[in-house]
């Protein structure tokens, strides 16, 4: 299991023909943000979800570093030096020094634990399906097939808004299905503008809202490419709007995509959960070290970053985007506490996730899984892998019972307000 | 003459079946019948043989995609210009999707593995299942290189038999990975000077093989999925294979990669005691996955979703041109699809992630070409044809579109007066009506 690591260089703007005219300047009817008010549930808040998918190995990303048994389980990969220790028990991986930072501004909480005990809590696409519908049987036992965060879309948007909930990759994540139909994808490189030669673009575009028209003998996949086809021309609409940034951020996939959500938190108040997959190795069965160095040196840039720029960017009620954007850092699964001869570790249960903003009130929650290993190599979850998308959604003014059908409990004082 | 439904049927069948429709073939093997058309692209089927690929450089490091690119293009070039050999290249793509490996290999092995799956890709599936075992892409790709029977990598056999052959409950415990672990364990990977030691460095994949070190295994008796005994490769696929999830779940994936994403329980159970019976022989299953009434039923015309890949080498047999014009690289990164570089282990899923927004806006863009296309001999016979719509159709392969299609074609025709940019707008908008992304 890893994820995409795409070719540098190559971007969708190279083969896109110069010339093109905002495809804004001249589409007829469907803007993507009408200017009605939102739904009453509103609070205003954004969301943003950073999923490292594959597994991440959250012993050695917060590391007890006080406790023996982590260096007798792991006599190669136990990290020894560079910590960065933020109290006598734990310390970040090396690589984690702006979110150092930040919890040393009291910004961090770190959510210990974690997991789902479950004859499949090893495999990724059984705990893909937990993690990212909000329920332990996955996708099937969810209303519309939707996911927890596409469920927070689909009580926050706004009747008129016709997106409320971007992934931003070529495809929605499965976690950002919503009922509403009210969630799409974009691309970092996207910028909404097609390379139609002039004399036809204003036909051409007219043809595809015509050709995006329902007819009632349609299939569900006809139904389903035309719905597609007309997402796209909302968002070429709101693409070509958007501010772009021009922030300081590292020059990687993840810290690209992190860019891409603060011009686009930045651009509208319409769309106030993201979703992005960090670039990286996170599966890391062999050469862990080398991996999880670039994987968080990575995260941490991006991250880093994009704190630094919302801190910047004014809101017209005085308040800056940092005040009211939370990013979390959730995984699937965590490692095995021991690790194999490969210089990896295997899928575990327990893991360790990340809520960072200024409404969080930075610390540790949640026990720490005692360092011992279950009959399968893992730590023991300490609480249910849905007690955090179930705290996220009441911070962001959704039902939390709703959107977490299966029950979830508040992970007390990680919000400020 | 064949009828309009007729054709409509034989375009279905070519779609599912061949990479490249091209002009005039749904007319002709509609002509020879459907029984005579699936004799011909399946029963008579063999599988492909790839003996060469591309230049490699070779040389070791972390950030080249050199290679990689190169691969890539060289599967498009071959793809877009094949002729025959149309089943067993579709069914070469099924496997890169079931027994999945990418990048962390290099392009040089993965190639490698490409000229095994296409070897097999019409063969056993047993054969199949216990040479990828210790293929070299995969041994990298899964961490089975280098794993002790002391303490062994638990990656591969987890994704063995999850995704490569029994499904998620299809009958195997925690117990059964570590076990299974530990009978694959004490492969590694030998000579070529790889991995090199040096970035830059270097390697010679001719000479990199897959070796077995005893001492480095595991030689004590193990209980994998209920047989006690001291396993190795043979004895671990072939207790894999003595599963009776292991026919429903291949037989499942091929339906849900070929025909529509929900088969009935009876349809998957048809179609997997075929499997079972002819001992895991590809070929039975594929001609009675075809064969099946579920498949020539109307509803499952344009019920598939068309992955990028397929639509770049449709768009390239429609415009007639080559497939480098169209900067298949860029195509592949606005869609999320890379050949050879899936999303992750359980491969490029099928179905509507293939219709989000972002498609259509990638399908435009490649849509684009129709406006630099040369005269001849494309836009030639739709300007001179006295149904430009009908003719742009036929062309993109699209017997049956929704009346907003068809309308908006329509309309576009009437409000072009020159015949030849009339003719590009036509074929543009084929391309990225909703109908060309299903097929």
């Amino acid at each position: 299991m890893r994820d995409q690591c795409y070719p540098k260089g190559i971007t969708r703007r190279s083969f896109i023909k110069v010339g093109g005219i905002s495809v804004a300047a001249l589409m007829a009817g469907g803007p993507l943000l009408r200017s009605g008010a939102r739904a009453a549930a509103s609070t205003d808040r954004r969301l943003v979800i950073i999923e490292l998918a594959g597994g991440n190995d959250g012993l050695n990303t917060l590391i007890p570093y006080s406790n023996n048994r982590y260096f007798d389980a792991r006599p190669n990969l136990a990290i020894r030096d560079g910590l960065l220790a933020i109290n006598n028990e734990y310390a970040f991986h090396p690589k984690l020094t702006s979110m150092k930072q930040l919890y040393d501004a009291g910004r961090v909480a770190a959510v210990r634990g974690p997991g789902l005990v479950h004859p499949e809590a090893l495999s990724h696409f059984f705990m893909f399906a937990a993690l990212r519908s909000g329920h332990i049987g996955g996708f099937t036992q969810t209303p519309g097939q939707t996911g927890w965060p596409g469920r927070i879309v689909d009580s926050l948007a706004g009747s008129d808004d016709l997106i409320a909930g971007l992934t931003l990759s070529s495809s929605v994540n499965p976690a950002m299905t919503t009922i509403s139909e009210k969630s799409a994808s974009a691309n970092s490189t996207d910028d909404g503008v097609l390379p139609v030669p002039e004399a036809f673009y204003e036909r051409f575009l007219a043809a595809q809202r015509g050709m995006s028209m329902l007819d009632p003998t349609d299939s569900s996949s006809r139904r389903a490419a035309k719905k597609g086809m007309e997402g796209f021309l909302s968002l070429s609409e709101f693409l070509t709007s958007i501010r772009p940034s021009n922030a300081q951020y590292p020059e990687t996939e993840t810290a690209r995509l992190m860019a891409f959500a603060a011009s686009i938190l930045a651009s509208t108040d319409k769309i106030p959960v993201l979703w992005l997959n960090a670039n990286g190795i996170f599966d890391t069965h062999g050469s862990q070290a080398v991996y999880m160095q670039l994987n968080l040196e990575e995260l941490d840039g991006a991250i880093g970053a994009f704190f630094r720029e919302i801190e910047t960017i004014r809101l017209a009620d005085g308040l800056t985007l940092a005040d009211k954007t939370v990013v979390a850092v959730i995984a699937e699964f965590g490692r095995t506490l021991a690790e194999n001869a490969s210089g990896g570790t295997d899928h575990g249960k327990a893991n360790v996730h990340f809520v960072i903003g200024k409404s969080v009130r930075g610390g540790l929650y949640g026990e720490p899984p005692a360092l011992v290993a279950d009959e399968d190599g893992s730590l023991v979850p300490t609480i249910s892998l849905f007690d955090l998308p179930y705290t996220l959604a009441a911070w962001m003014g959704a039902d939390p019972d709703a959107i977490i059908p299966g029950g979830g409990r508040l992970i007390d004082g990680l919000f400020n307000n | 003459m064949a009828s309009l439904d007729e054709l409509a049927e034989m375009a279905h069948l070519l779609k599912r079946a061949t990479f490249n429709v091209t002009v005039g073939r749904v007319e002709e093997m509609a002509s020879k019948g459907w029984e005579a058309a699936l004799t011909e692209l399946v029963d008579n089927a063999r599988s492909p043989e790839i003996s060469s690929g591309p230049k490699f450089r070779n040389r070791y490091s972390e950030s080249d995609y050199d290679d990689f690119l190169a691969l890539v293009k060289f599967e498009m070039n071959r793809l877009a210009n094949l002729s025959g050999e149309d089943i067993g290249n579709r069914m070469l793509w099924f496997w890169h999707n079931v027994l999945t490996s990418d990048t962390k290999a290099p392009a040089a092995l993965l190639c490698r593995q490409h000229q095994l799956l296409a070897k097999h890709a019409l063969g056993n599936f047993r054969a199949l299942l216990k040479e990828i075992t210790t293929d070299l892409a995969m041994l990298i790709y899964l961490d089975g290189w280098g794993s002790y029977g002391a303490s062994p990598n638990q990656n591969y056999v987890r994704e063995l038999m999850e995704l490569f052959s029994l499904g998620r409950g299809g009958g195997y415990t925690q117990r059964d990975v570590e076990s299974g672990a530990r009978a694959l364990s004490g492969w590694t990977l030998e000579g070529g000077n790889f991995p090199p030691e040096r970035e830059g460095e270097e390697f010679f994949p001719e000479r990199i093989r897959s070796v077995f070190y005893q001492e480095a295994g595991w030689s004590e008796p193990v209980t994998f999925l209920g047989v006690t005994r001291v396993h190795n490769v043979d004895s671990v696929i072939d207790t894999i294979l003595e599963q009776p999830a292991c026919a429903r779940f291949i037989a499942r994936k091929l339906f849900q990669y070929f025909v529509h994403p929900s088969p009935s329980d009876a349809t998957v159970n048809s179609l997997a005691t075929v499997f079972r019976n002819s001992d895991y022989e590809i070929k039975p299953l594929l001609a009675a996955m075809f064969r099946h009434p579920d498949f020539r039923a109307p509803q499952a015309r344009g019920a598939r979703v068309r992955f990028p890949m397929e639509t770049l080498l449709a768009a390239a047999a429609a415009f007639s041109t080559e497939i480098e014009r169209f900067d298949p690289l860029s195509y592949f990164y606005s869609t999320g699809f890379l050949p050879f570089e899936p999303p992750n282990v359980a491969g490029w899923p099928v179905g509507a992630r293939w219709l989000a927004a972002s498609q259509t806006g990638a399908r435009s863009h490649l849509s684009m070409l129709a406006f630099d296309l040369p005269k001849k001999p494309v836009l030639k016979k739709i300007f001179n044809s006295d149904d430009p719509v009908g003719e742009t159709l036929r062309r993109t392969s699209l017997y049956e579109v929704s009346p907003q299609t068809r309308a908006e074609l329509e309309r576009f025709a009437r409000s072009e007066s020159d015949r030849k940019d009339r003719a590009r707008g036509l074929l543009a908008l084929a391309v990225t009506s909703p109908e060309f992304a299903l097929s």
